[in-house]
């Protein structure tokens, strides 16, 4: 392959893949995960906000 | 945005898009306000004789079945998304994303080009630790330059 054949081989394949839309066939496995990050999250906002309260009572 | 990084580190093969393109993609974390997965993309392009080998971050609703952005090469996208501690360990993932591609398509010839131009050594190193990786699949570099009018750099491997 030329040089200047290279360059355009990347050129087009940037082109390609800029407008291809196909994501991740995996979401479920991203969902899920999300899920189990967002209660995880939850779950310490919670406890930092029990925080106070508790040493309010002690 | 509410970004926590959490990398995938046992990805799924590879798979093909509508267009050919043969894609391992892993997670680098979530928004967990705007339900998106944040993912690394490493692809092979099929490109008429070629396939041109690329890498970017995407970021994938969780919510929209179709709505994925388009990879980002830049900078500023490693920075909001990767954590300075964790860049190497990318790209070991990156790597062993490329071996998986190059095994499943076994293409004649490969390219890559990287996205800035003009980069010095010390930015190269990755593209020098993703060739090294491309030989291991019993690839050579048949040529690398760097373009005059872009002042980009590119790679050609073929199978030695």
């Amino acid at each position: 392959m030329t040089r200047d054949r290279i360059v355009e081989v990347t050129k087009k394949a940037a082109e390609r893949v800029a407008k291809a839309s196909t994501g991740t066939p995996a979401k479920q496995k991203y969902l899920k995960r999300l899920a189990e990050l967002k209660a995880k999250r939850a779950t310490a906002a919670s406890s930092t906000a029990e925080g106070p309260k508790r040493r309010l009572r002690a | 945005m509410a970004y926590e990084f959490d990398i995938e580190t046992d990805p799924d093969p590879p798979f093909t898009d509508n267009l050919g393109t043969e894609i391992v993609e892993f997670a680098l974390g979530y928004d967990l306000d705007r339900d998106v997965v944040v993912l690394m993309s490493v692809m092979l392009v099929p490109v008429d004789e070629a396939h041109d080998l690329r890498f970017g971050i995407r970021e994938k609703s969780l919510v929209s079945d179709w709505k994925i952005s388009a990879p980002d090469y830049t900078k500023e996208s490693t920075d909001r998304y990767i954590p300075k501690e964790w860049r190497t360990f990318v790209i070991i993932q990156i790597m062993r994303a490329v071996r998986k591609l190059i095994d499943e398509a076994q293409p004649d010839a490969i390219t890559m080009e990287t996205y800035y131009s003009k980069l010095p050594e010390k930015a190269l190193k990755k593209y020098a630790t993703l060739s090294a990786a491309v030989h291991s699949c019993g690839y050579k570099t048949v040529d690398s330059f760097r373009d005059e009018a872009s002042q980009k750099d590119y790679w050609l491997f073929g199978k030695v």
